[in-house]
């Protein structure tokens, strides 16, 4: 494309973005085409099929919740491709009816039969146990659940008790035992129906299915049959009502409006505010309500009524509600079914930390990268592990975000507080659903004498940075570690993620300054090589795309490639047009959502977009330019999109050791090679896998896992004998989506 | 290798500022750590000439900030600083002591000539041209938040050091209360400096080549940041003119975002850009060079150096002793003489080591004083000793702290007449005991020159004590029968502060000369 077309063309043009909800209501329903996809274990389709039900309950409390609000408010901005609230909520509602059926046809069409022909049962239906297996289900229900049920009914005296967000509960119609004849007559002679004299006669009662209780019970016996909880109560209902008749009983569930917007320059202590609201939470707007096709229309026009809801906002569900019971179907049916499993996988060590040397002297010898969950997170853990009882330390901080529960990370910074050392950590609050973990953690450092800090306020603290400084015989040396993803040892087994230990001195400044930012004892004075949003990031990525379309319009090479979960931001995409325009190829791997469009004629048409959902999500952020041969790589704690770089506190490194970066290169190189679980976005916003023409399957994901393992075998050998060689052993083919 | 740690604390008219840094003993200082956090303290000594309690309380709460950092490290040695804020403002004592009480750390005022000192420290160590350059005609340009200091230098010696009462916050300051437009402003800002600039031109500029200028002070560290983020550390003439006539056409908020500052800073860029303008016209000089150094690197420089961390080539006590003989000069004073003066001096004060006590820094001071006791003849022939005494306390001598200021300018009050205790009953005990000594010394070594006609030096003198006698024997071939007889009275002052009478012989076998 020729200079001056390119200085005329505008890119801002609404058609050239795609909204973020649909685009991530797409990514939703690729990793639904995963539970359809035969050539992965049954089980582990049932997660992705439950992965896909929690992914959407958060979209929903967090996303639709929002868009409402806005809706409720007047607020009539447009978004990135142009739609206002209203209109998103008109395209979205029908859509996310859309989703939910096809999750309910995988679920009855795919799942079931696959199930059941591999001897695993769901009883759906608590009318179709058998004699003896319906006697061990009344059995449990009498020990283990009556004693938890708390039935809540509703008259004037009574109000419409607090159903919590998300609950699953049954509803039941009831009526007081009268005797029979003296009912028919009062009805012929009154003329009333049951409906409308229910108010008088009949009881709506609500109980909740107990949270504390496992959803699944399998039924002892031969086979695999398992029941959900909820039949279970269903069919021992009238135990709970003496001296009534259930008239029906049916499980529901409601979603609400959970996304908390705090206003911080009005909370005086933002621990205290939330507190406050996460009590203030399960009160939140309903937004829909879940019930199965076949439920009793006067409880379905009682529930509408109770919550408020629309018609559009009801969900008529053919299945077993909370879609997310089905990522427990794998634990349930137990290890004699484990060939129906992936194999599991257990963490290469890092060669660079396999020998006697502390981690230090390690660290000292070059910078070292991992990839996680390929490589283990161990060294990540006995870098504090170590730092706390290490005599030449002087000082550890750590930026927590989401930690595990029961974490060691936590454990060791307590520890290393006790030891004397100056401990700092930054516990980000406003982490979404994670705040009442924060909490308690963030008290338990305290305690231990750690200086437990909050982050600056109105933003939060999204960077993974955790800073050693020892006091060692030639000096002052910090000891870094930056990551793409959470100091959290549970995920880091199932998200891929990169980290790098460095003690490169600039870096160990700039790690420096960053906390000394963060807790609020000093202005930046500059950086030497850390970007850090939300005042220097945005640019940076701005500078170094400009600089790609310099070359490109010098007609030098140029070429960027950039992996990350979403693409949002829509001065990043505009400036990735003009440099598409100008020439600069790009190559974007975005697991979730995208806002960019690829192939507008002389717009993105240099532009490819990638996604790759796999068993393990895909979250490492690594951002590639090529600068005329001086190839830069950076990884990050932040995505493309507006909250990462305008309201998070959000770092990206480079990767300066050319070793690292030769490996981190390798790693982009190695998932565009993907030719198994990619998928590429077409100029329509649908996502297709890509044409093999015969050549054989190669998975990313597979790959790292057994190249991990391969390394470790050999740890002197360095990354340079790394030999690219795509895998034929991945598992048998076969067609996916063969449903719908 | 030993290392050490060093924690130096700025407590500025803008900000508090604690640097961190690391002093190996092969001689290198590296920065750790560096922290900053504005508090407008200038602005109300500039305003009100006192700083409100609201800002004693913003600096406690910042000093407490870096107490906790220091900690971090296990720092215990320090120093903290306050300038002109500080040193203007009224309510200064309860300030200080506000900040001692409430956070423990003890700061220090530094003395405008003493501050100069530091950052002209800070920039010959840092900057590794700097013995080259200073030997072409060159000035140092510290314009801080509420006074410039123009600094000259001359074939490797300074010439001249003069304070100017303009600085970027005060400029502002000044002016604000007009509230005009910036253009206005610009023009009213560079009538102001133009007033002080000229005298100095007058007066130390004539036949004066300057080559070079060395910029320091907060807006200097701004002026050479690039795009790229890499800061250049030497700008033409004509570069500087670029970025002149930028910072000028750019309102705060354009600039802080041009070179990514805070407002504050920002605010300050103008005012700043403008006197170095000034300078740079008045100079003619051709490169700037900016070091970027602060008041920091200058606190740690001195206490490395102070405490034989680092070794520095270039010798510090002598660009005061310049400096000093540089006021002699100006003054007229018999150079002659007066040197002849601190070499004698120097004789019998090395000679009494073991009696008096003190160290370098004393005998610094008491070859100051030998330099300017007869300054004040310049302006009266009848009482030179008060006129002395004035000249000096209304004199900057670079590197001297207030009070030394005010010792060497005591010394020469009491030189030519008797020492008198009750006038320096204001001074505390150590300082008048020093002042004594000194004075004994002073005095008898003025006897020794007392025709002015440096029959007796150096160079044929020789000093012992015995049996309770300084002997001052001399080989010179020149009649000293006036020497021994003027020297009585101020035998009789010297034994009276040591206890140890001076006597003046001459070498067996020497003739007199006469």
């Amino acid at each position: 494309m020729s200079e001056t077309n390119n200085e005329k063309k505008d890119f801002t043009q609404y058609e050239y973005y795609r909204n973020r909800e649909l685009s991530w209501l797409a990514f939703n329903e690729r990793v639904l085409a995963e539970a359809r996809d035969k050539t992965i274990p049954l089980l582990e389709r049932c997660k992705f099929l439950g992965i896909t039900g929690s992914n959407l309950d958060e979209f929903i409390m967090v996303r639709v919740a929002s868009l409402t609000d806005q809706m409720h408010a007047g607020y009539q901005k447009k978004d990135i491709a142009g739609m206002t609230a209203e209109e998103q909520l008109e395209a979205l509602i029908p859509a996310l009816h859309d989703f939910m059926e096809q999750q309910y046809s995988t679920y009855n069409r795919s799942l079931l039969p696959a199930l059941r022909k591999e001897g695993i049962e769901i009883i759906g239906c608590h009318e179709d146990l058998t004699e003896e297996q319906g006697r061990i289900v009344d059995e449990y229900f009498m020990k283990s659940v009556y004693p938890v049920l708390t039935p809540m009914a509703v008259d004037p005296s009574r109000p419409f008790p607090l159903v919590r967000n998300k609950s699953l509960n049954i509803a039941v119609l009831l009526q007081y035992k009268k005797d029979k004849k003296k009912e028919k007559k009062e009805e012929k002679t009154t003329g009333k129906s049951q409906l409308l004299s229910y108010a008088k006669d009949v009881d709506f009662v609500t109980v909740q299915v107990p949270s504390v209780l496992p959803r699944i019970f399998r039924i002892p016996g031969e086979g695999c049959s398992l029941i959900l909880l909820e039949e279970i109560i269903e069919r021992n209902i009238g135990k709970l009502f003496l001296n009534y008749d259930i008239l029906c009983a049916h499980p529901y569930r409601v979603m609400r409006n959970s996304d908390m917007s705090i206003d911080e320059e009005e909370a005086e202590d933002l621990l205290q505010t939330i507190e406050k609201q996460l009590k203030q939470r399960a009160w939140g707007e309903a937004l829909m309500l879940q019930v199965q096709s076949t439920v009793d229309k006067r409880i379905l026009k009682y529930l509408k009524k109770e919550f408020e809801l629309d018609e559009k906002n009801i969900f008529l569900i053919n299945g077993p509600l909370d879609i997310t019971v089905m990522s427990k179907i794998s634990g349930a049916a137990g290890s004699s079914y484990s060939y129906l499993k992936d194999p599991g996988f257990t963490p290469a060590p890092i060669p660079a930390f396999q020998n006697e040397d502390d981690i230090f002297t390690n660290i000292r010898k070059c910078d070292i990268l991992m990839h996680h969950p390929y490589q283990t997170f161990d060294p990540v853990v006995s870098f504090v592990k170590e730092a706390a009882k290490d005599p030449t330390v002087l000082a550890i901080k750590q930026t927590l975000y989401r930690v595990s529960g029961n974490s060691p990370i936590i454990a060791a910074l307590a520890k290393a507080a006790e030891n004397g050392k100056q401990v700092t950590v930054l516990v980000e609050l406003k982490a979404r659903f994670d705040e009442e973990n924060n909490i308690h953690w963030a008290k338990k450092l305290e305690r231990a004498g750690c200086h437990v800090i909050y982050g600056l306020l109105g933003l939060k603290t999204h960077c993974k940075i955790t800073l050693v400084v020892r006091m060692e015989e030639d000096g002052i040396r910090r000891y870094v570690h930056l990551g793409t993803g959470n100091y959290n040892d549970s995920t880091a087994r199932l998200y891929t993620d990169t980290g790098l230990f460095t003690c490169n001195e600039k870096i160990g400044e700039d790690a420096t300054a960053v906390f000394n930012m963060l807790s609020g004892y000093s202005e930046p004075l500059g950086w030497n090589a850390l970007a850090v949003a939300p005042l220097w990031l945005k640019d940076k990525f701005l500078y170094l795309i400009r600089r790609e379309k310099e070359m490109a319009m010098q007609g030098k090479e140029a070429r960027i490639i950039a992996k990350m979960n979403s693409l949002s931001d829509p001065v990043i995409i505009r400036e990735l047009y003009e440099a598409s325009a100008a020439g600069v190829q790009i190559e974007l791997i975005v697991r979730g959502i995208c806002c960019l469009k690829t192939g507008i004629p002389g717009v993105s048409d240099n532009i490819t977009v990638r996604s790759i959902v796999g068993t393990f999500l895909e979250h490492s952020r690594i951002y590639y330019f090529h600068n005329n041969g001086q190839e830069e790589v950076y990884m990050a704690s932040a995505d493309w999109m507006p909250r990462n770089l305008d309201r998070r506190v959000e770092i990206m490194f480079p990767v300066l050791d050319p070793d690292r970066k030769k490996e981190v290169m390798e790693i982009l190189k190695v998932t565009m090679a993907d030719n198994l679980k990619a998928r590429f976005m077409q100029p329509d916003g649908t996502y297709e896998k890509i044409d093999r023409r015969g050549k054989a399957a190669f998975s990313a994901q597979d790959y790292f896992m057994q190249e991990a393992h391969e390394r470790a075998k050999h740890p002197e050998k360095t990354s340079d004998t790394r030999q690219f060689i795509p895998l034929t052993a991945v598992k048998e083919e076969s067609e996916e989506g063969e449903l719908q | 290798m030993a290392v050490y740690l060093f924690a130096a604390i700025d407590v500025g008219s803008l900000d508090l500022a604690m640097t961190i840094y690391q002093i190996s003993d092969k001689g290198s200082i590296k920065t750790i750590d560096q922290l900053k956090q504005s508090v407008a303290a200038g602005h109300d000594t500039y305003r009100s000439g006192r700083i409100s309690y609201a800002h004693i309380n913003e600096m406690c709460r910042i000093l407490t900030h870096f107490s906790e950092v220091m900690k971090s490290y296990n720092i215990t040695s320090y120093k903290a600083y306050g300038t002109s804020a500080l040193r203007e403002a009224e309510n200064r004592e309860i300030v200080l002591d506000q900040l001692k009480v409430r956070t423990g750390i003890e700061v220090n005022i530094l003395g405008n000539a003493e501050q100069r000192f530091l950052c002209y420290k800070a920039v010959a160590i840092k900057e590794t041209e700097f013995e080259d350059i200073i030997k072409k005609g060159t000035a140092i340009a510290d314009v801080g938040s509420g006074s410039t200091q123009l600094s000259l230098f001359d074939k490797d010696a300074l010439v001249t050091t003069q304070y100017m009462k303009i600085g970027s916050v005060r400029v502002q300051d000044t002016l604000s209360p007009i509230g005009s437009e910036l253009h206005e402003m610009r023009d009213l800002i560079e009538e102001l400096v133009d007033a002080e600039m000229q005298t100095f031109k007058k007066l130390y500029l004539k036949d004066r080549k300057i080559e070079n200028l060395i910029l320091t002070g907060m807006s200097a560290q701004y002026l050479g940041k690039q795009a790229n983020g890499v800061r250049k550390d030497r700008l033409t003439a004509e570069e500087f003119n670029e970025i002149y006539e930028q910072v000028v056409r750019l309102n705060s908020y354009e600039l802080s975002k041009a070179m990514d500052v805070s407002i504050e800073h920002a605010n300050l860029m103008l005012p700043s850009v403008l006197i170095y303008k000034k300078i740079l016209d008045i100079t003619g000089a051709q490169m700037m060079w900016l070091p970027g150094v602060s008041l920091s690197d200058g606190i740690v420089a001195e206490y490395a150096i102070d405490n034989k961390l680092i070794r520095f080539h270039h010798d510090f006590n002598e660009d005061i002793l310049y400096s000093a003989k540089n006021i002699a000069k100006r003054y007229k004073s018999n150079q002659k003489h007066a040197q002849s003066l601190e070499k004698l001096a120097l004789e019998i004060f090395d000679s009494m080591k073991k009696y008096h006590g003190l160290g370098k820094r004393e005998r610094l001071l008491l070859r100051i004083a030998a330099l300017l006791q007869d300054c004040g003849k310049f302006v009266s022939m009848s009482n030179p000793a008060d006129s002395a005494y004035y000249i000096i306390m209304s004199t900057e001598i670079i590197g001297l702290s207030r009070s030394e200021q005010k010792l060497v300018a005591n010394l020469v009050r009491y030189y030519p007449q008797d020492f008198n205790y009750d006038v320096l009953m204001d001074e505390v005990y150590e300082k008048r005991n020093v002042i004594a000594k000194l004075e004994a010394i002073l005095k008898v070594a003025g006897g020794l020159d007392r025709s002015h006609r440096q029959k007796i030096s150096n160079s044929n003198i020789r000093c012992t004590i015995k049996n309770n006698q300084l002997i001052m024997t001399t080989d010179a071939e020149v009649d000293i029968t006036l020497e021994q007889n003027l020297l009585t009275s101020r035998a009789d002052f010297f034994e009276e502060v040591y206890g140890i009478r001076p006597v003046l012989k001459r070498k067996r076998g020497v003739n007199s000369g006469s």
